[in-house]
C-alpha cells in the first residue's frame, strides 16, 4: 500500500494569509461608497466633484459655555462669493462690537445659527365649524434624508392623525433646518397719495412717486443672513399700484442654501441640535452673482384738465370742478398704474456654466467591470448597476452646477 | 449582508473542505470591483484605485494664476466672442502674455482687481480689439487707481461706464494679507456677454451688463 504525502500548512502560515486578506479589506473612507457582494466589493465615488464653489458652507459645532444648556451653537463659514465683483459681508462681533466682516477677510466671519425649524412639523392647523381639525402638511425635506432614516414629515389632512407622519421604527432621526440668504440693499420706489382741494385743483387725489434709499444709506453692503424660515420680500401687486399704495421693499434677497442638521437615531421630537447632530447644507446658488434693478423711473404725471370760467362771479365754477374732479382722479389712478416706478432687482450668474436642472443622466457604471458571456461578470455588472440605481438621490446637483441665467427682458436690454 | 471572513486556524487543525471554502469565499468577497467614477489598474503588486478627476482646478476661461506678487497669467477668454488681450497680445498667443505690475494697485482696504475693460464704438458694440486686461484698485473709478467719489455699489446695480465708452468686469479679486502677500479670489469662471443700456444712443454713459 502506497502512502500519500499530505502537505502540511502550519497554522501560523494560514493565519498569516488570513491577516493579509484582512489587511486588504476595503473600508469606506471619505467620499467613497462600498457595496459588498459575495463576488467582491464595488467601490463607487460618492462625490464626483470636489470643486469648492462660491457660497459653499462649512458647518461646525462651536463650543461656547456661556450658552446653556447646549454648551455651544452651530456656526458656518461661507466660501467667498461676490456680487457685481464686490465683497459680501457677515455681521460679526469683533471686540464686543457688531461689525460687517468681508467673506474674503483673513479671519473669515462666521454665521451663528439660531432659530432652527422642524420641517417635519405641520405648517398650521385650523378647525372647521363642525370642529374637524384641518392640518396643513409639513414643509418636508429632500428625499436624500429618507435614506438617512429621518422621521417622516406630517402628511396633513383631517384629524389628529394628520399631525404625525407615517410611523416607521427604522426612521427615528430628527431633522432641523435654517435658510441662508443673500441680502442686497437697493433704491425703492413708493407711491404716495396727496389729497387736493377739488374746488381749487379740480382733482381730489394725486398719486406721486417717492424714492427711498434708507437701506442703502444705512448699510450699503451685500450681506448674508440666517433665517429660521425665509420668505421672499413681497413686491407690490397690480392692485397696490392701481390704488397708489405700492411700496417696494428696499432689499432684494436670494436664498443661497438651506442647512439641515440630522440627529442620531431615537432622539425626541423636541430635541435641540447639539454637537451630536450632523449638518448637511443644500445649495441653490453655486456661482458668483451680478445684481441690477429695473431702474424704471416714472415720467412726470400729466397735468389735470382744468377749466376756469370767470363768469357770473364764479357761480358755475363749483359745478365745473365737480364734473372734472372724478375725471382727473380716474386719470391719476390709471397713470399711476401704467407708469409706476419699478426698481425691483434681479440676480444672475455671469459666465456661470452648468445645467439648469438637477435631473441629469447618471454617470455610467464603471467600464472596468467586464460583461460578455461570463455569468459571474454579468452578475457583478448587474449588482453594480443596482447599487447605482438604489443609491439615494444626491442632496446637491453634480458638477457643473446649475446657474442663474441672465434675463435681458427683465432689464429691457436690446 | 454578512461579509465572509477568512477563518482562523488552530495548530494541528485539519484543512477541511469546509474551512477551505470559507477561506475561498472570504477571498472572493474581498475582491475589489470598480463602481461609478472609480478606475482600477491591477498590477502584480496590488490594485491602483483612481477616483474621479478633481475639478478644483479646471482650466476655465479667464482663470487667473498669480506669478509671485508681481504679475498674473490668465487663460484665454472672450467677451462677445472677441478675445481679451494684454498689451495687444491675445491671451491665446504663444508664449502666453503676462499681466505685470511693479506694485499692485489696491484700494484703501487692500483690495484690488484683475479685470477686463471693454471699449465700445459709437453704437455701444465692443470694438474688435476692445477687450483688454487691466489691474485696478477700484472697479468704479475712471483710471482704476484714484478712489471714486462713491465706491459703494451703484444704486441701480449693473456696471457703470466710463469716458470713452468703457466698462470693467472683475475676473479676480486680489487681497493683500497682513504679511504683505497677495491672496487671489476667482470671480469669473467663463466667457462673457456684454450689453450696454444707454439712456439714449447719443449719450456716452450707460449702465452695462455682463453675463
Amino acid at each position: 500500500m502506497s502512502t500519500i504525502a499530505v502537505p502540511t500548512i502550519p497554522a501560523a502560515e494560514w493565519n498569516k494569509l488570513r491577516a493579509i486578506t484582512r489587511r486588504n479589506r476595503a473600508l469606506s473612507g471619505a467620499n467613497v461608497r462600498l457595496h459588498w457582494s459575495a463576488d467582491g466589493v464595488i467601490i463607487s465615488a460618492a462625490v464626483t466633484a470636489e470643486y469648492t464653489h462660491p457660497w459653499q458652507l462649512s458647518c461646525r459645532w462651536k463650543v461656547d459655555e456661556s450658552i446653556q444648556p447646549a454648551g455651544g451653537l452651530w456656526a458656518a463659514t461661507v466660501e467667498p462669493g461676490f456680487v457685481n465683483g464686490r465683497d459680501v459681508f457677515i455681521s460679526t462681533k469683533r471686540d464686543e462690537q457688531l461689525v460687517d466682516v468681508a467673506l474674503t477677510d483673513e479671519e473669515p466671519p462666521e454665521l451663528e445659527i439660531r432659530g432652527w425649524r422642524d420641517p417635519t412639523q405641520p405648517q398650521g392647523a385650523s378647525a372647521t365649524l363642525d370642529l374637524d381639525l384641518i392640518v396643513q402638511g409639513a414643509e418636508g425635506y429632500p428625499p436624500f434624508f429618507d435614506s438617512l432614516g429621518v422621521k417622516p414629515a406630517a402628511r396633513g389632512g383631517k384629524g389628529f392623525a394628520a399631525l404625525e407622519g407615517e410611523s416607521d421604527p427604522n426612521r427615528t432621526r430628527q431633522i432641523r433646518a435654517v435658510d441662508v440668504v443673500l441680502i442686497t440693499p437697493r433704491v425703492a420706489a413708493r407711491q404716495q397719495v396727496d389729497v387736493l382741494n377739488p374746488l381749487i385743483d379740480q382733482q381730489a387725489v394725486q398719486i406721486s412717486t417717492a424714492f427711498s434709499n434708507n437701506a442703502l444709506r444705512h448699510n450699503p453692503h451685500h450681506r448674508i443672513g440666517v433665517f429660521g424660515k425665509w420668505q421672499p420680500p413681497q413686491m407690490p401687486t397690480a392692485l397696490d399700484r392701481l390704488m397708489g399704495a405700492a411700496a417696494e421693499p428696499e432689499l432684494d434677497e436670494l436664498l443661497l442654501a438651506t442647512i439641515y442638521v440630522v440627529s442620531p437615531p431615537d432622539y425626541p421630537d423636541d430635541a435641540k441640535p447639539d454637537a451630536s447632530w450632523t449638518a448637511y447644507p443644500r445649495y441653490f446658488v453655486f456661482w458668483n452673482l451680478a445684481h441690477a434693478n429695473r431702474n424704471q423711473v416714472p415720467q412726470l404725471a400729466p397735468k389735470p384738465i382744468t377749466f376756469f370760467l370767470p363768469l357770473a362771479g364764479g357761480v358755475a365754477q363749483p359745478i365745473i370742478s365737480a364734473l372734472l374732479t372724478p375725471v382727473n382722479d380716474a386719470a391719476a389712478l390709471i397713470y399711476a398704474y401704467l407708469d409706476s416706478a419699478d426698481f425691483s432687482g434681479k440676480f444672475w450668474a455671469p459666465s456661470g456654466i452648468g445645467f439648469e436642472t438637477t435631473k441629469r443622466p447618471q454617470p455610467t457604471t464603471a467600464a472596468a467591470v467586464k460583461t460578455g458571456l461570463n455569468p459571474l461578470h454579468r452578475r457583478i455588472a448587474r449588482e453594480a448597476k443596482a447599487a447605482v440605481e438604489n443609491a439615494p438621490p444626491p442632496l446637491n446637483p453634480p458638477f457643473p452646477f446649475r446657474r442663474l441665467a441672465f434675463d435681458p427682458w427683465f432689464f429691457v436690454v436690446s | 449582508m454578512i461579509i465572509p471572513q477568512w477563518p482562523e486556524a488552530r495548530p494541528g487543525q485539519a484543512i477541511t473542505a469546509e474551512l477551505w471554502n470559507l477561506a475561498r469565499a472570504a477571498h472572493r468577497a474581498n475582491q475589489i470591483l470598480a463602481g461609478p467614477g472609480i478606475r482600477l489598474r491591477q498590477t502584480p503588486d496590488g490594485t491602483v484605485i483612481s477616483g474621479p478627476d478633481a475639478v478644483a482646478s479646471w482650466d476655465h476661461p479667464f482663470r487667473v494664476s498669480l506669478i509671485g506678487d508681481s504679475g498674473a497669467l490668465i487663460t484665454p477668454g472672450f467677451v462677445n466672442l472677441i478675445e481679451a488681450e494684454i498689451d495687444g497680445e491675445p491671451l491665446s498667443a504663444e508664449p502666453a502674455p503676462k499681466l505685470e505690475w511693479n506694485r499692485p494697485k489696491l484700494d484703501a482696504d487692500r483690495r484690488g482687481y484683475i479685470a477686463i475693460e471693454v471699449e465700445c464704438d459709437e453704437k455701444w458694440n465692443v470694438k474688435k480689439t476692445g477687450v483688454k486686461l487691466v489691474q485696478v484698485g477700484y472697479l468704479s473709478s475712471e483710471n482704476g487707481t484714484d478712489p471714486p467719489p462713491d465706491d459703494e455699489q451703484s444704486a441701480a446695480g449693473g456696471v457703470p461706464s466710463f469716458t470713452g465708452r468703457r466698462a470693467r468686469w472683475p475676473l479676480a479679486m486680489l487681497r493683500q494679507r497682513k504679511d504683505g502677500g497677495l491672496g487671489l479670489f476667482q470671480i469669473t469662471h467663463g466667457d462673457l456677454q456684454f450689453r450696454a443700456q444707454p439712456r439714449s444712443a447719443k449719450v456716452d454713459f450707460a449702465r452695462c451688463f455682463f453675463w
